[in-house]
This record gives structure tokens, C-alpha cells and sequence, in this order.
């Protein structure tokens, strides 16, 4: 049986031009698994419209957003916000992962309420750390590579059918991992590795989850 | 927060403050919502003792943690 997969990823400023970045290698992995349909809702097509679109028509099982967030909303294109309280209905029995700041805390809970199956995100701002003579081009910014290493390990652990306990078990310790073996001079060539240390630390400390820890895809 | 319970998060503040007075004032994290916080920032929350600062604490401590049960 085909499962079925949405994605989100806004990129109209320098932050959703790094999360959509970080998404690109899941969906390379993705769209040649023959029993994953994938839908992404991409840069100007991340509109609340079509995620609910999607949502009714095609009852992803996973949905995974990336984009600006609060307590009480997800973002997508220019910071329309594509999901909320009031349409926070339309994702009963899915799993969600949001990339996004703050939204476990309450829209999370409020997820839960409605019937949705597992909510994973953060319950704080999420951190990066970038190096600004890259931030045109995120692809080639080594300061992020221990971020989206673990980004890509919680969505890669649930994509291949990982519960989602499971899948924040492992991310937390690729934060561990990068925590510890971040700083060579190579990795680091202008001296931001306690910095980065921090924001990895601060991710892993409020990275968390809502609903049914043993859900899977 | 009991005396000793004070007292400990005192020293702790104080070992983050001179952790983060050595790093560049000017350097910044990104928090989303395209906004930033620099290193000068995150010591003027922390000396303030706010809620931002207090987590910043927390974190810290926990990071240093992490790094003296040594690599995997």
C-alpha cells in the first residue's frame, strides 16, 4: 500500500531558506521509495488553501512542516498561517512534525485534543546557527550541517517507519553526537563552535512530542 | 527554589557568564521569526535573570553536561 507524505517549505526570507534546505535530502530519498507518495508544497505553494487541500484529498498519514511558528500557529508562504486552531481538525489520525518555533507548547496540545495522532516540535524557539557570508546560499553554510543532521534524522527515522519515540530517542543523541564532536578547525573557521554547542544543546532540551509516542508511519 | 537550590544556580550563572563573556559580543544565533539574538544579548538576559536568561542557564549547564560524558 501507498503511504502518503506532505511537506511544507516556504523559503521567502533567510530562516525558511534554511529549513527548506534542510528538507531537500529527505525528499531526494523520498521520491524513489516506490511506497511513499510524496506532496511537496513548496515556496509559494506552502498556502493554507493547499495544505488543506492536500489534507482533505489526500489524508497524508505524515505531514512534516517546516516554516515560522508560535504558540498557536504554523507558517507558510510569507507567514500565512497555514495551520492553527481552527483548522488544526483537518490532521485527526496523522502524525505531524513541525520544523518551527514554539507550536508544541500549545497548538501541539491543541492537536492532540482534535484527534491528531502524534505532534513532534519544539517547545521554544528552534536555534541556528549561520555563518552571514553564506546565507544566500544555505547549501553551503558548514556552520548548519550538525542542525540539519539532526533535522533529517527525525524525519528519515519516521519516514522508514520508526515509532515516534524512537525517532526522537535517535535525534537526540545525533544532537549529543554533534555536540560533542562539533569544533575541529576545519568544521569551524571562525571560531563559533561554543555558539553553535549552545543551539544544539537548546534544540535538543526542547525538542519533544504530543500524542501517541508509538505511532508510527 | 530552596537556599541551596539558589545558591547553586548562582554558581551556575556565574560559570555560563564567563563562558559566553569570552565568545564575540556581535556574534548571533538565529531563533526563527527572523529574528537574532548575539552573544552581548544573551549575557544582558542572563545578568537580568529573566525567564530567556534562566533558560539560557539551564541549557548551558545541560550542554556542558553532555560534553563531560565524553564522546560516544
Amino acid at each position: 500500500m501507498v503511504k502518503s507524505f506532505l511537506i511544507t517549505r516556504p523559503n521567502h526570507d533567510v530562516n525558511t531558506s534554511y529549513l527548506h534546505s534542510f528538507a531537500k535530502d529527505i525528499l531526494k530519498i523520498v521520491k524513489t521509495t516506490r511506497d511513499i507518495h510524496v506532496t511537496d508544497l513548496d515556496g509559494d505553494k506552502a498556502t493554507r488553501d493547499r495544505v488543506e487541500e492536500h489534507l482533505t484529498r489526500e489524508n497524508p498519514r505524515l505531514v512534516f512542516f517546516n516554516g515560522h511558528g508560535d504558540r498557536i500557529k504554523i507558517c507558510g508562504h510569507k507567514n500565512e498561517a497555514i495551520l492553527d486552531k481552527e483548522n488544526i481538525w483537518l490532521t485527526k489520525d496523522k502524525m505531524i512534525y513541525a520544523l518551527a518555533c514554539d507550536c508544541l507548547e500549545e497548538l501541539g496540545e491543541v492537536a492532540i485534543m482534535n484527534g491528531t495522532t502524534a505532534f513532534i516540535g519544539y517547545r521554544a524557539r528552534f536555534m541556528i546557527v549561520i555563518d552571514p557570508s553564506r546565507n544566500s546560499s544555505p547549501d553551503k553554510d558548514k556552520n548548519v550541517v550538525p542542525f540539519k543532521k539532526a533535522c533529517f534524522t527525525l524525519i528519515n527515522a519516521l519516514v522508514f517507519g520508526n515509532t515516534v519515540s524512537k525517532s526522537i530517542e535517535l535525534t537526540k543523541k545525533e544532537y549529543e553526537h554533534s555536540i560533542r564532536s562539533y569544533g575541529t578547525s576545519e568544521d569551524d573557521p571562525y571560531g563559533d563552535t561554543p555558539l553553535i554547542r549552545f543551539a544544539l544543546a537548546w534544540n535538543l532540551e526542547f525538542l519533544g512530542m504530543e500524542g501517541d509516542p508509538e505511532a508510527s508511519f | 527554589m530552596t537556599r541551596e537550590e539558589n545558591a547553586l544556580f548562582n554558581e551556575q550563572k556565574k560559570l555560563v557568564l564567563a563562558r559566553f563573556k569570552t565568545l564575540n559580543p556581535e556574534a548571533k544565533i538565529m531563533l526563527g521569526g527572523d529574528k537574532e539574538v548575539s552573544v552581548k544579548e544573551l549575557i544582558s538576559h542572563i545578568e537580568n535573570g529573566d525567564e530567556f536568561g534562566k533558560k539560557v542557564v539551564k541549557v548551558q549547564i545541560k550542554m556542558l553536561q553532555v560534553l563531560a560524558r565524553g564522546a560516544n
